[in-house]
Parts: C-alpha cells; structure tokens; sequence
C-alpha cells in the first residue's frame, strides 16, 4: 500500500481542487455579508476550510485503500448507515432539524448528514454485488437481493423527507442496472414504474406539488406567487442579472440574503451572478471534464468492479451535480441537493472527496498511456 | 472495459449525461444572455432605488435684510448595525454629540439588531456632521423644514411649502423657480430585510437662491395690525391692504385678514391660500374716479374747472337722484348743484361723473381703462392671478357706461388699483407691483428682476399728473371732502374714497353691504407712499370709504411715520413740536385782558370782539379744555350783533 503521486490521475485531482477552490471563495462571498452582522464574516469560511482538510484527508485515506476493500467495507457499513438514516427518523438526543427539516445527526461537536454516507455506501457496494455473478441482473430473484438496499434507502428518505436524495439514488441504482447489464425489459418496466410512481408524488404529495407549480410558474411566467417560489426565482434573478460577464465580485445583490441558502444548494447562483454566463461556464465545463475524466478512467479500466464503480462515481457526482445545475436554473423543481465540492456541507464534502479518492484508487490500476500494452489494446479496438 | 458489460449502453449513459449538461448550458444561455436584461431590471428594482436628495430651499428676506422664511435642515441620526466595520464603533464621540452618556448609548447600540434612531430632528454644527459622517454605522437623514422667524407675519403672501419641497401657493409658488434649487439624486442599495448597504451619489443637491423681497417686515407688521383692528372694528369679512412706493412700483407691505379664510369663501377657482390682492375682484366704486378723471382730462374732454349740472332731479332726504333720459337712476349721497370736475371728484358725485363720462366715446374710455392696467393681469406671477372685468366697448350699454365712470361694472384687483393709482399720480408710467427686490444664487451671484414698468410710455401726459394730484389733495384736505378723516396733521395727503355696492348673486346689488376702500398717497405733491385699503363686505348701510377706510389709513400713515424713517422727508409743518395747552377762563374778562392772554399762551383768538370795552361772555372750547398749540379759541362778547 504505497503511496504514488505520479500513479494517480492528475487531472481528476486538478479538476476537483478547481472545483473546492471556487466553492471555498464561493462560500465566502455568500455568507460574509450575513455573517458581518454578528461581526464574524469568516464564520462559514473557517468552518467550510476545516471540513475541505477532513475531506482531502478522507480522500488521501480511500486513494490508498484498494477499491475491491472500500466496497467489501461499504457493502459490510451500508447497513449502519442506513441505521443512520432511520434514526433521523425517530425523536432522539441525536436528531438536529433546521428549518423544520430533520436530516442530521450529532455526536458530540461533530453534526453529519447521514444520507451521504448511506449514499457513498450504495456506490461503493451495488458494484461489487453486480460483480459477484454476471448474470445476477438477469435472475429477477437475484436483482430483487441486489434492489433491498436501494430501496430501503428510498424508502427512508421519503419517510425523512428528503425527495431529493431519494430521486438521486434512485437515478444512481437505475445507471448501476443499466450498465451492469439488465435485461431491457425488465429496465423498462421499472422505469414505467418508477415514472409512474414520479408523477403521482408530483401531482398529490402537498410539497412536490407546490414545487411543482412554482417550478412551472417561473419557467413559463418567470415569476413567483408566493413562498414557495421564492428561493428560486431569486436564484434565477441573480443569474440573469449576471449578464455575460457578471457584475464584478462582492456587487451581486443575491449575497445580500435576498436568496436564502445560497451557500448552500442555491450556491451556483451566486457565483453564476458575480462571473456571469463566462463563469458559469467554466465551471460547467470542469464539472463536464471531471465527468468525462471519469468516465475515461472506468472506460479504459479492466476490472469489473473497477468499471462499475467508477461509472458509479461520475454518475453520482453527475446526478447532484446536473440535478442541483436544474433546479439553481429552474429546469427542474426545487430539490434540496448539493453542488458537489462547493456547497457548503461537511458530510457531501467529505463523502464527495472520499469517491474521488476511491476514484484515484483505480485510476491507479489502469494501464499508464504510454504504456506499450495500452497502445496495443487501443489498436486492437 | 471489461467484456463482461456492454459498450453500447456505457456510451448511452456518456451520451445522457452529456446531453442534459448541454441542456443546463442552454438554459444558463437563455437565462444569462436572452433574458439578462429582464432579470437585471428586476434585480435593479428590488434591491436599489434612486432616492431624490432634497435641495434647501433658498432663504426668503425683507428688503432690509431681515429673514421671513428660511429651511432649516433637521437631522434624525439612525445606527446601522449591519453596515461595514459597524460593531467596531467607538460611541464616545457620538455620546458627546448626542449629549447622553457612553455607557447608556453603549448599552443600546449593543441591544440594536436592526437599524436604530439614536435622535430625531437634531439641529448639527457642520463640524459635528463631518465627524458623524465618518463614523462606521452611523446614519444622518436630513429633514427639511420652512420656519417663518417672524411668526405670521406676511405668511399669507409668503405662502407654503409642501413636504416634498415645493412651494404650493403665494410667493413660494410664484418664486419657486428661483427658491427651489435642484434636488440631487443618489442610488441607493438595500439587502433583502431594507438595511440601507450602499449609497451611490449619482448628482448633487444645488441649493435655492435667497430671495430679498420688497417688503419691510416692520410696514408689513403695522399694516396687518390695522388691517385686524379695522376688520374687528367695522366687522368686514375681509380686509386687504396695501403699501407701495408709486416711483419704483415696490410693495413694501401686502397683507389681508382675516388670516385664515373663511372656508365658505373658497371655490373651485380660488383655495384658502390664495393671495386676495391678486385674486379677489370687487367692484371700486367712486376710487375709481380718478381713472374716468385721467381719461377726461387726457382726451381734453374736459378741464379741471368745467362746470356740470349735478342738480339731482329729485331730493330724498339728504341724498339726491338724477333719472337720466334712458331711465337710469344715478344717486348721490349729498346733493351737489352746479359744480366744477374738481369740486365732483372732491365731494364725489356720481351724477356728474355719469355725466362728464357721456361726453367720451366709449372706446376711448375704454382705451384709456385698459392702458391703465384694468382688466388685464399684471403679471406679478402670483398663482391664479386675475385679469379683472371689463367688458368690450361694443358690449357697453349707455347706463353700463355711466356706471363704470364712478367704478360700478367694472372689476379690479387690489393691486390693478394700487398700479392705476401709482401710474396717475406717480410719474405716469404703468409698473408691475414688485415684490422682488434681489436674489443671491448659491454661488454668490446677486440678480435684480426685470424693470417693473410696463410698456416703455407714459399712460398718461405728464401735464395731468399734478391736477389729479390736486384733486386727491382735496379730497382730504378740503372742507366737504369725502376723505377728510384720511388727514394726519403734519402730513400733506390725497387720496380717493369708494364705497362700492356688492353685486348680488342674483344679479343687481346687494342692500346694506358695502366695499369701503380708500387708495391715498402721501405726500400729495410728491409722492413716496401709496395705500390701498380695501374692506370687503362691510354689513353696515352707512358704511363708507370715508368713515370707514379712510381712519385706517391715517392710523397707518401716522404708525409708518412714528416708527419708519420712509415719511421723514415728507412732513410739512415746521417748527416747534405741538404741546398742549389749557384754556383759560375768560367769561368776564375784558378784551384788553384776553388779546394779552393769548399773546402770551399757546392759544390764538378766534375772533376780534367789536369794540375794546366788550367782555368775554362765552367761550369755545370752555375753560380748563386742553388744547393744541394754536388751536383758535372762539369768544362770544357782549354787544355783538348776531
């Protein structure tokens, strides 16, 4: 188990160490002005910075550990967190809720959302269970074993509320299927019924309905009626009023508390603000290459579990990272998701690091460039 | 990629993922670039405004200087917690400044979550404002406000000021242009809970220009004190009054009381606020003589010595009526006979004057009426300014000619009258009332206003002018002069009597409810003050110019002379002051022994007794009566023949 810079792959860790800088200064400017009301504008900063060195750590930790124990871990962990999960569900000591919603945990100074971690988890430990036999999928017996977890994750997180995290894993599961090799009809019928099951939370659960209607109302009217569209149009205000270039930094009115959470889930908007439609775009574009890097990375990787789980990875980070970009831009109902490795959140930081570590754990496995071998197994393609 | 899965579908997933990244690119572009500037205005609008930064109000002064309305700026000191470097202010400046303790204004500043008023409507010393200014959190909002130093003084003509600034009657309105500088502008940007964050000065504020008037404010003062005491007197709705120096045309006093004015007078046309001598028309009546007299000597019609038949044609009582051919019934209050032009204008007869104006053609009468400033507005550029009522030649009846030659059918303004006045017996030109004197612009530059005279000739040949000077004088100074209670000793006087009837609603006029005025001047051979009293609806049938306006000129005269330095060069007795002396007894005393008495006292006699031996058997005033020096005592003696 030694340590190899020259063995990892750079970019990815260039691209994510792209992506937490701006997200640190991000935080920064979206939580300075509140904060400078109780004389701490640097509250958040410090307290985000903190978290990134846990996650660097975690994600030095996974990097080092080889992928095949991560999962055997998650798969052997997968069960505490979703404990986790539960216990956010019941009156405890150890339950935080903020703003009516109950998604933490605390032990003693440290506060952690557990559905992270049950996420990381997921990713970590469906690619080993597919791996196991490739005909598993196959067998509806077999798929259902495979399907427990998932669904009891979901089934928790409807119960937390947390419809967000709940669609993402569902997203997740379903690409794991996909590419593990699912027999189409069988992945048709549960995306009829996933679908199915969609649209009737949409049309009569109280709060995906509003969402709903507020989502419609600003994509169609660019307008808000009442609270419930609040958050986002004024996210969409402050990316408009960005412009091309963005007004300059520190002069985005969105920072001064006009859109709640912004250095949060609504964080995209701020710096879509102050760097306008060039800045967005970069930063698009990064997540775009880290993607694509990843994809790469399990795409040339030999090993089955090594390929899943990568994909995994890039479809994890994509489904929060596309789904958050949607909502911020309203092509999608509010959600209450993450932008990995800039929103300010220790546990999706933290996990999110440490998925990037997993990810430089098989990178380091894969067959270098100039490798003679590679070259032939490109040819040969 | 191990063979065990399907390429196909990695690529599917590649080909999703990157589509719905293009699809948040798109949407970005859509909302960033198409729609920017929708979104940008509404960023703009919810979280700035351009707020309007009031520009004080230039001062307003009488002619000596002294201040009559001026803003003063009041300024409530707020605290702002959440503005930059805020929790690092040091509040023992701002103690001292505020005038309270350190320790308390701590202990409040530490308790403000929100924005906090320290202190309201705080008169600052600009050195305590540059230091305020600088101090992190702390905010100044400046509040303007009109203070009238003098109390009521003129305020009516002064006018009002709105709460935004702008002057909404009487001077304020009409000098708004000059008073009201230009407010400044700045941007100014809030957070989502209204905390003020940022202030961006986009022009500054440019101060109003100081605007001396013509008026003196102790004229002013006396003027309304009469005014008040003959309307509490005589019980007149309203009264007006004006004081003005017919050389220059400036107003040194304008004023009407009551103060406040009755709110069933106001109509749609004139408010509460109005300023009356610009607005107000009534009927003159015989003042208005003076105008037909001008226009008759002017055309050579007649002269000063022409004889008319004033002979009424029958004698009601005292009071004498003459029926015209067309059946127009004109009365004089006393008959008059036969009489000269001057004599008519100084016992006032309307019988003659509706004679003598027959023999001037109605548009010549006209013509003259109009260049004498009647039935046209001034333009003092006082609000709702009023041109008067005079009807076109062509419209005149025969009886409506008549009558507008003793100031019936004819309606004026005060000032249209004061103006007429002051052109015929000033020195014959037409003048805008002034009530400017000077303005001083914020940056120091002192202005004058245009020349009062209107039109660049005289309204009338100077050879008139000192004959209606003298016809004036008389009515004061000479015996059956309907303006004698004008007179004020020392002083040499004209002036002019009216007593005009209301015109009633319903057509014709009104019983018992006369408009008394009285437009004199003084001194009558040069003259540097002219007064125009106007009382309106006088509820008295033998209300008159005379009794009732007259008495108030005089006061006011006697009051402008004791207390003012404009009469000093006009008085015309010489010599020593006026005491009092008391007269003896002289019943009894022979004639010898009263001529020596009064020889030796102030007293003269009032009549020679027929022999040396008579002897006083009466005497008037009696003995003990206090009299002035030289007063003539009458003394009845024995052997006089009655």
């Amino acid at each position: 188990m030694s340590w190899a810079v020259e063995r990892v792959d750079r970019r990815v860790l260039f691209y994510t160490g792209v992506l937490v800088s701006l997200g640190l200064i991000t935080v920064y400017g979206a939580t300075s002005y509140e904060l400078a009301q109780n004389g701490k504008p640097f509250a958040y900063f410090s307290s985000h910075l903190e978290r990134l060195v846990v996650g660097l750590g975690a994600m030095m930790i996974a990097a080092m550990v080889p992928f095949r124990r991560s999962g055997r871990i998650a798969s052997q962990l997968i069960w505490v967190a979703m404990a986790l999960v539960a216990l956010t569900l019941v009156e405890s000591p150890l339950r935080v809720t903020r703003n009516g919603i109950s998604r933490w945990l605390h032990f003693g100074p440290i506060l952690f959302q557990p559905v992270e971690f049950l996420k990381l988890a997921l990713v970590l430990a469906i690619p080993m269970w597919i791996d196991e036999n490739p005909r598993r999928l196959e067998n509806l017996r077999e798929l259902g074993r495979i399907l427990i977890a998932p669904l009891c994750a979901v089934i928790l997180l409807v119960f937390q509320p947390n419809f967000g995290s709940a669609l993402a894993i569902v997203i997740i599961t379903g690409a794991f299927l996909w590419i593990g090799g699912i027999p189409t009809r069988y992945f048709a019928t549960l995306v009829a019924a996933g679908s199915a099951v969609g649209w009737f939370a949409f049309n009569h659960h109280y709060k995906l309905y509003h969402r709903m209607l507020a989502w419609k109302g600003l994509l169609f009217r660019e307008d808000y009626d009442n609270n419930w569209g609040y958050q986002a149009y004024q996210a969409v205000m402050g990316l408009g009023n960005g412009g091309l270039r963005g007004v300059s930094a520190g002069e985005g009115i969105t920072r001064y508390e006009f859109l709640p959470e912004g250095h949060t889930d609504f964080i995209f908007a701020i710096w879509g603000e102050e760097w306008g439609f060039i800045g967005a775009l970069v930063v698009v574009l990064v997540f775009g290459l880290l993607f694509a890097r990843i994809l790469r990375i399990a795409h040339g990787s030999r090993d089955g579990v090594a390929y899943l789980m990568a994909t995994g990875i890039a479809v994890m980070l994509g489904v929060y990272t596309l789904l958050n970009l949607a909502v911020v831009t309203s092509l999608f109902p509010v959600m209450g998701l993450p932008l990995p490795f800039f929103s300010f959140g220790g546990s999706a930081l933290i996990t999110n690091l440490a998925a990037v570590g997993v990810l430089l754990n098989i990178s380091r496995a894969l067959p270098r460039r100039r490798d003679p071998a590679s070259r032939v197994r490109r040819a040969a393609r | 990629m191990t063979s065990r899965y399907a390429s196909g579908r990695f690529w599917a997933l590649c080909g999703v993922l990157a589509s719905v990244l293009l699809l948040v690119v798109l949407r970005l572009g859509w909302v960033q670039l198409v729609r920017s500037d929708h979104w940008s205005e509404r960023a703009a609008n919810r979280s700035s405004r351009i707020v309007a930064l009031p520009a004080p109000r230039g001062r307003i002064l009488d002619r000596n200087g002294a201040v009559l309305a001026v803003t003063e700026v009041r300024t409530n000191i707020g605290f702002a917690p959440g503005a930059p470097n805020a929790s690092r202010l040091d509040p023992t400046v701002l103690a001292r400044i505020l005038g309270v303790s350190t320790q308390s204004l701590r202990d409040r500043l530490a308790r403000a979550k929100g924005f906090v008023t320290l202190a309201r409507r705080v008169v600052l010393a600009p050195s305590d404002r540059d230091i305020l200014l600088r101090l992190p959190g702390v905010t100044l909002e400046d509040r303007l406000r009109r203070r009238h130093p003098h109390g009521d003084l003129a305020l009516r003509l002064l006018g009002t000021v709105s709460s935004a600034g702008e002057g909404t009657n009487g001077l304020e309105k009409a000098l708004d242009g000059l008073l009201a500088g230009q407010r400044g502008e700045e941007l100014q940007r809030f957070d989502r809970w209204e905390r003020l964050r940022a202030r961006v000065p986009l022009h500054p504020p440019r101060s109003g220009s100081d605007v001396r008037l013509t008026l003196d404010a102790k004229v002013q003062g006396i003027l309304e004190a009469e005014l008040d005491s003959a309307r509490v007197r005589t019980g007149a709705r309203h009264v007006q009054g004006i004081v003005l120096d017919p050389r220059n045309g400036e107003v040194l006093a304008l004023a009407q009381v009551p103060y406040a004015l009755d709110s069933s007078e106001v109509s749609e046309e004139t408010d509460t606020y109005r300023v009356m001598a610009a607005t107000d028309l009534f009927e003159p009546g015989s003042s208005f003589k003076l105008l037909t007299t001008a226009s008759l000597l002017s055309r050579s019609v007649c002269d000063s010595s022409t004889i008319f038949d004033g002979l009424a044609r029958e004698t009601l009582g005292r009071r004498s009526r003459k029926v015209f051919e067309d059946g127009q019934k004109i009365h004089d209050t006393h008959g008059v006979g036969i009489v000269s032009l001057r004599r008519a204008f100084t016992v006032s007869s309307n019988i003659v004057y509706a004679t003598a104006a027959e023999s001037l053609l109605k548009s010549e009468f006209y013509e003259d009426l109009r260049r004498f400033g009647i039935g046209r507005a001034l333009g003092t550029g006082l609000p709702s300014e009023e041109n008067g009522l005079l009807l076109e030649p062509d419209d005149w009846t025969t009886a409506h000619h008549r009558s507008i030659a003793y100031g019936q059918g004819v309606s004026v303004t005060l000032l249209q009258m004061s103006a007429a006045y002051a052109a015929l017996i000033g020195d014959g030109y037409l003048r805008t009332p002034q009530l400017v004197s000077s303005w001083v612009t914020p940056e120091g530059e002192k202005c004058l206003p245009p020349d009062a005279r209107r039109g660049s000739e005289r309204v009338i040949p100077p050879r008139i002018i000192p004959i209606l000077r003298d016809f004036c004088r008389s009515v004061v100074e000479e015996v059956g002069g309907t303006g004698r209670r004008a007179h004020v000793d020392g002083l040499d006087i004209g002036g002019k009597t009216g007593t005009a009837q209301v015109p009633s609603r319903t057509g014709g006029y009104l019983h018992e409810v006369f408009t008394p005025n009285f437009l004199g001047f003084v001194p009558a051979s040069d003259p540097r003050l002219l007064v125009g009293i106007v009382m309106h609806r006088v509820p008295d049938r033998y209300a008159s110019g005379g009794r009732d306006a007259a008495p108030v000129f005089a006061e006011l005269i006697r009051k402008i002379a004791a207390s003012t330095r404009y009469l000093d060069a006009a008085a015309v007795v010489e010599g020593p002051p006026t005491s009092l002396e008391t007269v003896p007894n002289l019943i009894g005393r022979s004639a010898a022994d009263v001529k020596r008495l009064a020889a030796e006292s102030g007293w003269s006699l009032g009549n020679v007794p027929a022999a040396d031996d008579a002897r006083a058997v009466g005497q008037i005033p009696r003995a003990g009566s206090r009299v002035q020096t030289g007063t003539r005592v009458r003394v009845t003696w024995t052997g006089a023949q009655s």
